[in-house]
């Protein structure tokens, strides 16, 4: 680090050298500034992409299972219809028993009657009548029980059609919404793998884009070392510092950024400042050549305590 | 903000030559601070000083019955916290913005290195700020008198 005097660092801020090396230290950070936020956009762009396909890749396998629980539910209903057929095979099988005993029953009933009817017409012992009456009333039930159950086997065997036809439909059904979901399920398949592919070129371009951004970082490392080597100065990433020529505790910073928030004063590029080397830039002054002189201090000094009082300036608080 | 102006018509820096204001001003950092927002609160440790560029704020302590009153409303280009500047006590009292409020800032470190530029100009610094001192000291003598 070479010791320079003030107005030496000014000379050498606006020599033609200085000045192109700044124009390139500024061209390489734009491009560091444009490469970095094309390399997050694309970043942001292949990490969502590979996101949204492991989300599709996820429904597809969801969407396979509820295709296998339709195809399940539609194989578990054809074995119900199954059963239910059986079912009312048998039903049939049992009214048709039933039928008959209900038409014996029935043909009992009419020979009561008919046993009946003659033993009043020969005008049989009162006690014989009484008999006949007593098996007519039995053979009565007999024939309500017997038709009764007849009737409930026949609303069974009725209902157990009517549940296996209900059944048998919704098995087709269930197998239609099978075949749809698996379609589904293959599409979203697709859309996943699609996904994927597109993720891959995207990472592709990431890959690029950080290779340009790192080309970019290391052509404006390679021109503060430029300067370093060119200027006999120091290089930070803010500031380049110079020795002060005529204070070994003192050095000037030649600032590189612009930054209101991040110093003591509002640091602007270009603008020198003379800094303590034990602190550095934990306090920056502006540098300066020459405080007033000695004369015309002194005057204004006679001017307020000899020539007079000033009027009361309005008062702070606090 | 154009803190040239502010600063040349403040009278903090009274009788300062542009190039010594100039100075200051770089020294300077421009705060903003909206409506009720406070800048220092009574008791804290200050080390630094405001002048008010735009809007105005008040400045508050509490009473005996511990209730916030505002004992003086400051507009540009008045400064204040310089009390605790010199004196290195406490703040004396709260300073909240009544509008939104734009100031410089100077710190005794920023105080400090226009000293070692300008040493004249520093002092007049001092002076402007005693002399404010010694106008509120009046003020507060004639209002005890008054009340003798």
């Amino acid at each position: 680090m070479k010791p320079k005097r003030l107005s030496e660092l000014r000379a050498l801020i606006q020599s033609a050298e200085f000045t192109a090396w700044w124009q390139s230290l500024l061209e390489a950070r734009a491009t560091i500034g444009t490469t970095e936020a094309h390399y997050e956009e694309l970043l942001a762009q292949a990490t969502l992409i590979d996101f949204r396909a492991e989300l599709s890749q996820k429904n597809a396998i969801d969407t396979l299972y509820r295709a296998g629980e339709h195809e399940d539910t539609a194989a578990a209903m054809l074995a119900e219809a199954t059963e239910l057929e059986n079912k009312s095979f048998r039903g049939v099988s049992d009214f048709e028993e039933q039928r008959y005993r209900a038409s014996e029953a029935w043909y009992r009933l009419g020979a009561a009657e008919k046993s009946l009817d003659e033993a009043k017409d020969a005008k049989r012992h009162p006690a014989e009548i009484q008999t006949l009456e007593r098996a007519l009333r039995s053979s009565a039930e007999d024939y309500d029980k017997e038709n009764s159950r007849k009737a409930r086997l026949w609303d069974e065997v009725e209902r157990l059609w009517s549940r296996s036809a209900e059944v048998s439909l919704l098995v087709a059904e269930q197998r239609a919404q099978g075949k749809k979901v698996r379609s589904q399920a293959e599409k979203l398949f697709g859309t996943a793998e699609e996904r994927k592919q597109k993720g891959k070129a995207l990472r592709a371009e990431t890959d690029a884009a950080a290779k340009a951004m790192e080309a970019a970082k290391a052509k404006a490392s390679a021109l503060l070392e430029q300067a370093r080597l060119n200027f006999g100065c120091s290089s930070g990433v803010d500031f380049l510092y110079f020795r002060h020529k005529d204070d070994q505790r003192l050095a000037w910073a030649v600032a590189l950024v612009d930054d209101r928030e991040s110093y003591n004063v509002e640091v602007q590029p270009l603008h020198l400042y003379q800094v303590d080397r034990a602190r550095g830039v934990g306090f920056l002054e502006p540098a300066r050549a020459a405080a007033l002189n000695l004369e015309e201090a002194d005057r204004r000094f006679e001017q307020y305590f000899l020539q007079g009082r000033k009027g009361q300036g309005a008062p702070g608080a606090a | 903000m154009d803190k040239m102006p502010v600063l040349s018509t403040s009278p903090l820096f009274e009788m300062l030559s542009n190039q010594e204001l100039e100075y200051v001003a770089e020294l300077s950092r421009p705060r903003r601070f909206s409506a009720g927002q406070v800048i220092f609160e009574e008791g804290e440790l200050g080390d630094s000083l405001y002048v008010i560029g735009a809007g105005e704020v008040e400045v508050v302590r509490r009473d005996a019955a511990g209730e916030l009153k505002v004992i003086a409303v400051l507009t540009p280009p008045q400064f204040f916290g310089e009390m605790s500047l010199i004196d290195k006590e406490y703040r004396s009292a709260t300073v909240r913005a009544r509008s939104d409020a734009e100031l410089l800032h100077l710190t005794a470190e920023n105080l400090t290195a226009f000293r070692k530029q300008h040493r004249d100009g520093f002092t007049f610094v001092v002076i402007n700020i005693a002399r404010v001192l010694s106008a509120r000291l009046r003020e507060a003598n004639t209002r005890l008198a008054a009340r003798l």
